[in-house]
């Protein structure tokens, strides 16, 4: 498996997002224009090319960039997760300590779910309250990862300045998420 | 199934209705996938779980299987458990002190994910001791189970909960490591979360607990197996190999300029080598323990009064005991230590309804940067032990010597002496001499007392006083006695052929404590004196107190054996050693010889004819004559005569004399009547 292949719950909550936000027929015209059979399990992997092709057919069906497709999906997903992961939420007193303990907590268990699954690992920065997350997966997700910060301060009722002073998208070699809490 | 719905129940549904249909049929069939999804992950998680925790159980096992060393388990448990739950620091805590004392120590051994963050709090537990009490890990002391704290910061009594705030450090667990029942150690975790108990990780704690006590058992034996290795099975005490590992290692530690220094004791039993041979091994054993236990004790309360000073006591075999001695103030602890020892074995000690009586000689060295080797120093303690031993026949000194150089040579002449003494008796050049024991009244002669010379090639004799405690010190005294016997027995023979019979005398014979103590003893007297043919009568045996007081039951015995015999019994050099009356009532002595010490240049103005006079009157109470030894003038003879002191002996009547000339006196002179 590995960096080519995505775990099945991704898709799973793509579906749900795309569902509540554009209706019950986006999903179904997404997967008509790519071809794709749409048959996910969150215990299958399924490869990364397939969720690069599902985010092309929203661009197309929306008008929007790919980014805001993303972060527009890891918004929407963050409630979702909550629905089916609750034990993680509750565990973290606030959006800060959630995503502190994404290395240490939230990924090992999600390793322990799916074996093998690539999650990427943050490295972190806290200093004078801003907390800065270093991201550099080949996936190149950054997006992705700047709407599940969107979505997970709604689920803690913050509010969240997040600022990406660096992309690998731009050129650099990492990507670089800055949260400043307001 | 006989139930049917009727065709016609589903003809008038509307398309919509059938949309409406088909989309609940959707859903049930996304919930079921979802639940089942959610079945498999729960599944997934656990098999995942229970596969990492056997994995980490296995390597555990492994280790411990393989291992000697429960420490390096519980290091490995720290790292692992902390790498595999993800809890931020694992640490392991020892037990010390026994029961009523018992406590857990902090250790080094800590692991973390993060160990600069976590380094002052690892600092303080490490220095932690926790008594049993209500917080853990104290409490595991009370309730040997894991203890789980979701959050410490809730848990009063928690004392490194500032350096645990600092490290952000929230839950925490204690487990015990356990041997049978007894709590060895504990291993602890913190994570940085406060965390609900996890019933899956308490279990695998109380298995890990298991497999490293399964260690610490291990290691227990190993030590124990050891300790066999490098104690005296009898006495308990470090044995040779324990302690000449020890020394090489202080004195290797001496030799880097490290403060302290060192001295070595020596100690060896006198007399202990007699009530082995004489009532036992059994009964010697008892004696070395009961010492063994003297010796303990004394190094016990000298080591509370230096508590700086490392003392270990060790028995090097037989009954040769040694101290080492590690101090900054080593010369006054060894000194005051041998003091010690003297006194402590000096009270009987009662083995079998005897009274024993051990006594020590102590040799000490003093470490100097002279010594290159620990055997030398161990070599000299020895040599300095055997002086004083020597200096003990001789009935000087203190019975310690401290080693110095001259003692080395002095030792040396002793071995040559003993050498050579050996050759002697191999070639019988000893002779016996006699000196007559003369009345006091008439200066009539009633016997002799046998004396033992040896000649040198240049004519001249080497003085008993030199050679005699170096035969009694190499065993050498045992063979060169019996010879004394045969001789006089021989010589006793002869007279009595000589002087046809009708003069009466006796040939008294000197014997030494280990010839008396000898098992066999009484038969060879009477093996002697059916070979040579000397009457018993005519024969006289002279035991020092100081043997007749070893063993006074045995000897009361033997004393009882020869006078059966006919062999008359004098106790000799009397005034010199105990002077025990107590001893002196229960043994069945013919004669008492007052030392010639008492007697020899005393003149009118001298007290000790007030102590003789003493021991004349008590001895006639009791029915002893008196022979007084060592009488140098007329004025001595004539005092003694006064004193009621019937026979005497000394140069004032004759001194030791070759057999012919003691025989030509003999039969030259008139025979005396009364025999002592």
């Amino acid at each position: 498996m590995g960096l080519d292949c995505m775990k099945g719950i991704i898709f799973n909550v793509v579906e749900e997002v795309v569902h509540d936000r554009y209706g019950p027929d986006a999903w179904d015209a997404m997967l008509a224009a790519t071809g794709l059979d749409g048959a996910y399990t969150s215990l299958g992997s399924y490869p990364d090319e397939e969720l690069t092709a599902l985010v092309g057919a929203a661009c197309a069906m929306t008008q929007a960039t790919a980014p805001e497709i993303l972060r527009a999906l890891g918004t929407g997903a963050m409630p979702r997760l909550h629905e089916r992961y609750p034990v993680f939420f509750e565990a973290a007193p606030d959006a800060r300590a959630f995503i502190l303990s994404l290395n240490s907590i939230i990924h090992p268990e999600v390793r322990k779910l799916y074996s093998g699954a690539g999650c990427p690992h943050f490295h972190f920065a806290d200093q004078d309250g801003v907390l800065t997350m270093g991201y550099n997966s080949p996936r190149k997700l950054c997006h992705l990862a700047h709407g599940f910060i969107d979505g997970l301060a709604t689920i803690f009722g913050e509010s969240i300045l997040v600022e990406q002073p660096r992309c690998m998208h731009d050129g650099d070699a990492s990507c670089q998420l800055r949260l400043t809490w307001q | 199934m006989s139930f049917q719905p009727g065709s016609d129940t589903f003809d008038v549904l509307s398309s919509d209705q059938k949309i409406a249909r088909l989309e609940r049929a959707l859903m049930r069939e996304r919930r079921a996938r979802l639940d089942a999804e959610s079945i498999a992950e729960r599944g997934l998680r656990e098999s995942y779980l229970a596969r990492s925790r056997l994995e980490l159980l296995n390597r555990i096992a492994t280790v411990a299987n393989d291992s000697n060393d429960p420490m390096a388990t519980l290091r490995l448990a720290a790292e692992e458990i902390c790498l595999v739950t993800g809890w931020a620091i694992g640490h392991v805590l020892i037990r010390a002190g026994e029961v009523g004392d018992a406590r857990l120590e902090g250790t080094d051994i800590w692991f973390a994910h993060d160990p600069d963050l976590m380094f002052p709090f690892a600092d303080a537990s490490n220095r932690l001791v926790a008594w049993p009490c209500a917080s853990p890990p104290g409490r595991l002391f009370i309730n040997p189970h894991p203890i789980w704290t979701p959050d410490i910061h809730a848990l009063p009594g928690f004392t490194r909960s500032d350096l645990a705030l600092r490290a952000q450090l929230r839950a925490g667990v204690a487990a015990p490591v356990l041997m049978g029942q007894e709590l060895v150690a504990a291993i602890e975790f913190f994570a940085t979360d406060t965390l609900a108990p996890d019933p899956e990780l308490l279990e695998l704690l109380v298995q890990v607990g298991t497999q490293a006590g399964r260690v610490f058992k291990r290691q227990h034996h190993a030590r124990r197996l050891l300790e066999s290795a490098t104690r005296d099975p009898l006495t308990g005490l470090p044995n040779r190999t324990l302690f000449e590992a020890r020394l090489a290692e202080l004195f290797e530690a001496l030799r880097n300029n490290e403060r302290t220094s060192l001295s070595l004791i020596y100690i060896d039993l006198d007399g202990f080598k007699l009530v082995n041979d004489t009532m036992g091994h059994q009964a010697g054993d008892q004696l070395l323990v009961a010492m063994a236990g003297r010796l303990r004790d004394v190094v016990k309360k000298i080591e509370g009064h230096f508590p700086e000073a490392e003392i270990m006591l060790a028995r090097m075999g037989g009954d040769e005991f040694t101290v080492l001695v590690s101090s900054a103030a080593n010369v006054v602890v060894a000194e005051l230590l041998a003091e010690k020892i003297h006194v402590r074995l000096h009270p009987v000690h009662r083995v079998n309804d005897n009274d024993l009586r051990a006594s020590a000689s102590v040799g000490i060295a003093h470490m100097d940067e002279t010594y290159t080797s620990p055997e030398a120093l161990m070599r000299d303690a020895d040599v300095a032990m055997y002086e004083a031993k020597y200096q003990g026949k001789l009935g000087i000194g203190t019975r310690t010597v401290s080693f110095d150089a001259t003692m080395r040579a002095e030792a040396l002449t002793r071995l040559e002496l003993q050498s050579a003494l050996r050759q002697a008796i191999e070639q019988r050049v000893f002779e016996l001499h006699y000196q007559p024991i003369v009345q006091l009244n008439e200066r009539n002669i009633v016997g002799f007392e046998a004396l033992l010379r040896w000649p040198q090639p240049n004519g001249d004799y080497t003085a008993p006083d030199i050679f005699i405690p170096v035969a009694e010190e190499c065993g050498l005294i045992v063979p060169l006695g019996t010879w004394v016997l045969r001789e006089a027995c021989r010589t006793a023979a002869r007279w009595s052929i000589e002087t046809g019979g009708d003069r009466t005398f006796f040939i008294s014979v000197n014997v030494a404590p280990n010839q008396f103590q000898q098992p066999n003893f009484i038969d060879l007297v009477r093996d002697i004196l059916m070979e040579t043919g000397a009457h018993p009568r005519t024969i006289a045996m002279e035991l020092t107190e100081s043997a007749a007081v070893i063993n006074p039951m045995r000897t009361a015995h033997m004393l009882e054996e020869l006078r059966t015999m006919g062999v008359r019994v004098s106790l000799d050099d009397f005034g010199t050693g105990y002077s025990s009356l107590a001893h002196l009532q229960a043994m069945p002595f013919d004669a008492l010889k007052i030392d010639g010490s008492f007697v020899m240049n005393q003149d009118e103005t001298n007290t000790n004819w007030t102590i003789v006079k003493a021991m004349t009157s008590m001895a006639e109470a009791m029915d002893l004559r008196v022979v007084a030894e060592g009488i140098e003038t007329e004025f001595q003879r004539s005092r003694l005569q006064e004193i009621g002191c019937k026979f005497g002996q000394g140069w004032l009547f004759d001194r030791a004399l070759p057999e012919a000339d003691a025989l030509a006196l003999l039969t030259s002179v008139t025979t005396g009547d009364g025999v002592p």
